[in-house]
């Protein structure tokens, strides 16, 4: 086994990563930007070392200063998560060449896998299904190949995943637009700005293979997520398994994956993405090579670690699990905590948390990257934290992800908990009639939260007069009956104060 | 007593607060409506209610200068504190929506000059905020009076990057 990994990351996961490693008797170093100082992940690990100021590029994404990190640590692996260097082929070639571990698949792996074209490629070899589509090689080609495939498009990034760099054109006035747009994301994100144009599949459902492979040809899936919930191409609630695949359609994806894995001689954990079309085909998407946001539903529904099985193989380890271990056992719902604000398109939205209390209860896992007093940065991804919900039926896991919204208290910055929560209500949702475009078809002039009602503003008018009195960020203060009736009222010099 | 007008939806609706017997507040809505508050703040941005002499129950707050945040009743709620003749209504009674920088970002570009005219729903310009790249788009059929910010350049929230004017109708149905 490994003896000490360092987590290349931030945020949640990294938080994730360091408690698995440490269950499993594995030591761990953390890296921090310097906004980072009192972040949860860096306080999490056996030790933490600085790599620069805030800016990804000079920290999180800077290959050199974390193999520094980790021989100045002594770590024997870099653990890299997801986003920032999980899927730079080149970072793992880095680790390697260092002499050190990488948890995960090899470079070349990566490399194959990571650029769309070639995977593309790899799944029709390994006989899966894929969407019509192709490279735009030539600006200049975009509406004639448009005219061919036929709209409605899709525009991605070659090198992308996550739904950066990723358009949807309706029509030839918007390819122009969309092109650009997608380019400048693509090379922001990836620094790399080939597109891919391909037929827009409607109302699919996006329903992904957890595969899991070792050194030595032995390989298992570990069942389907659907997560189909989405905004901006990005997933917000995912859940396993799919109210969609029975056990026949089940086993047809589980084999699409592990032949792709195979074909890629894949080992480590990590998810074929399938995009499920109403009539019941599916289509490869992409694959990626790392561990996924949502795998904590699989862990739930599998009760397989995935981060302690991707130690172990990463250690050279075979993998102890055969395909028949793995059976879904209840239903399990994640939903991921933002700071972005629902009512404004999802815009990121950080700030200073003011008050925090996320739900302890049975049944529910919170994978949490945030504290008391941090301000989220704004330099990085806005995700904050995970809820996951698991229970015997779906209806079951439902009732307590609601339970769990209710009671992830959050104050100091909009943030997606009240949407999070309106999207479990939503009688399509609990009907499980999912699709990708579930968000834009039922609130398609954007999320409007409920307005306070009366007895709520007259909770905020004696809040603001007593306890909450006073223009500085705090929580209270005062301690209980305090409150000096001699004081001038705040209303005086408050004008007045609008509810959104 | 003292005074309050609240923005909801169409327009203000004034309360009025004032203190009642012992440590109760009372709040007095547009119709008259009082509710009798019993608020204990148990610190730590904790408190317990009771409104009308009904059940106790917590609720968590924050403030944050004009905003304070509450969660009560199983749900976070966000309340503005605008000051009279706050820059941001006379904004919204102008017309024209905020076309300001929604947080501190990368102007990833600009895509009107000075004198342009364009439709509603035209993107104006591009901010890039947490790896994500957002279009501000004219909220309605507008003319470009101003830009004060290029490509490139890293800006405030709440900052002008260009600057509209909406266009009378008759000027606009003959552009």
């Amino acid at each position: 086994m490994l003896k000490k990994v360092l987590i290349a990351n931030r945020g949640e996961i990294a938080v994730r990563i360091a408690r698995g490693c440490r269950e499993l008797g594995v030591a761990t170093v953390a890296v921090f930007s310097e906004v980072d100082a009192g972040a949860p992940h860096t306080l999490a690990a056996d030790e933490a070392i600085c790599i620069g100021p805030a800016a990804p590029n000079e920290s999180y994404l800077d290959v050199g200063k974390l193999i520094d990190a980790a021989r100045t640590s002594g770590a024997d692996a870099v653990h890299p998560g997801y986003g920032f260097l999980s899927e730079r082929a080149a970072f793992a070639a880095a680790v390697r060449d260092a002499g050190l571990v990488f948890v995960g698949p090899s470079a070349e792996t990566i490399e194959a896998l990571g650029d769309k074209q070639r995977a593309r490629a790899l799944a029709e070899q390994a006989g899966v299904p894929v969407t019509p589509g192709a490279a735009l090689e030539d600006d200049a080609q975009l509406p004639e190949l448009a005219q061919r495939i036929g709209f409605p498009l899709l525009l991605k990034a070659a090198s992308g995943g996550g739904g950066k760099g990723m358009r949807v054109v309706r029509s030839a006035e918007g390819l122009d637009e969309a092109l650009g747009s997608a380019r400048r994301e693509a090379l922001t994100a990836f620094g790399d700005d080939r597109i891919i144009v391909e037929k827009l599949i409607e109302r699919p459902r996006h329903v992904e293979i957890q595969i899991l492979c070792d050194q030595h040809g032995a390989a298992v899936h570990l069942l389907e997520r659907e997560c189909s919930v989405q905004r901006r191409h990005q997933k917000i609630i995912e859940e396993a398994p799919s109210v969609a695949v029975d056990a026949a359609l089940r086993a047809r994806m589980g084999d699409a994956a592990l032949r792709i894995a195979r074909a890629a001689n894949y080992h480590n954990a990590g998810t074929v993405e399938l995009m499920l079309a109403e009539d019941g085909h599916f289509y490869f998407l992409e694959v990626n090579t790392r561990l996924q946001v949502e795998h904590p539903v699989t862990e739930a529904i599998t009760g397989v670690d995935l981060v302690h099985e991707q130690l172990r193989v990463a250690s050279g380890e075979r993998l102890a699990l055969s395909q028949g271990d793995i059976a879904p056992r209840g239903h399990a719902i994640e939903c991921r905590v933002y700071a972005e604000d629902p009512e404004r398109d999802f815009a990121p939205s950080p700030g200073p948390v003011l008050a925090l209390s996320e739900p302890q209860m049975p049944g529910v896992r919170v994978d949490s990257g945030i504290r008391h007093g941090q301000t989220i940065p704004l330099n990085y991804d806005p995700i904050l934290a995970k809820v996951i919900a698991h229970a015997p039926t779906r209806d079951a896991a439902l009732a307590r992800a609601r339970r769990a919204m209710a009671e992830y208290v959050l104050l100091g910055f909009p943030h997606n908990v009240p949407f999070l929560d309106a999207v479990l209500a939503h009688p399509a949702f609990v009907a499980g009639e999912l699709h990708t475009g579930f968000i834009a078809e039922h609130w398609p002039d954007g999320f409007r939260g409920a307005t306070a009602s009366e007895r709520e503003l007259a909770l905020a008018a004696a809040l603001l007069d007593g306890p909450a009195r006073g223009r500085s960020a705090a929580t209270g203060g005062s301690a209980a009956g305090d409150t000096p009736s001699a004081a001038p009222s705040p209303w005086q010099s408050l004008g007045s104060w609008r509810q959104r | 007593m003292s005074r309050v007008r609240l923005e909801l939806g169409d327009g203000d609706v004034a309360f009025e607060v004032e203190r009642g017997a012992g440590d109760t507040l009372v709040v007095r809505g547009p119709d008259g409506v009082e509710r009798e508050l019993e608020l204990a703040d148990l610190g730590g941005g904790r408190a317990m209610v009771a409104i009308d002499g009904g059940a106790r129950s917590a609720v968590w707050f924050a403030r944050d200068d004009d905003v304070l945040f509450v969660h009560a009743f199983g749900r976070a709620l966000r309340f503005e504190i605008a000051q009279r003749g706050d820059a941001r209504r006379k904004r919204k009674r102008g017309g024209g929506g905020d076309l300001r920088t929604p947080m501190p970002g990368l102007v990833t570009r600009v895509l009107v000059a000075v004198g342009d005219v364009v439709e509603a729903n035209a993107p104006l310009y591009g901010l890039e905020a947490m790896k994500m790249e957002s279009l501000i788009k004219a909220p309605a059929r507008v003319r470009v009076i101003e830009v004060l910010a290029e490509a490139g350049q890293q800006v405030d929230g709440g900052v002008d990057v260009v600057r509209v004017e909406p266009l009378p109708a008759e000027e606009a149905e003959e552009a």
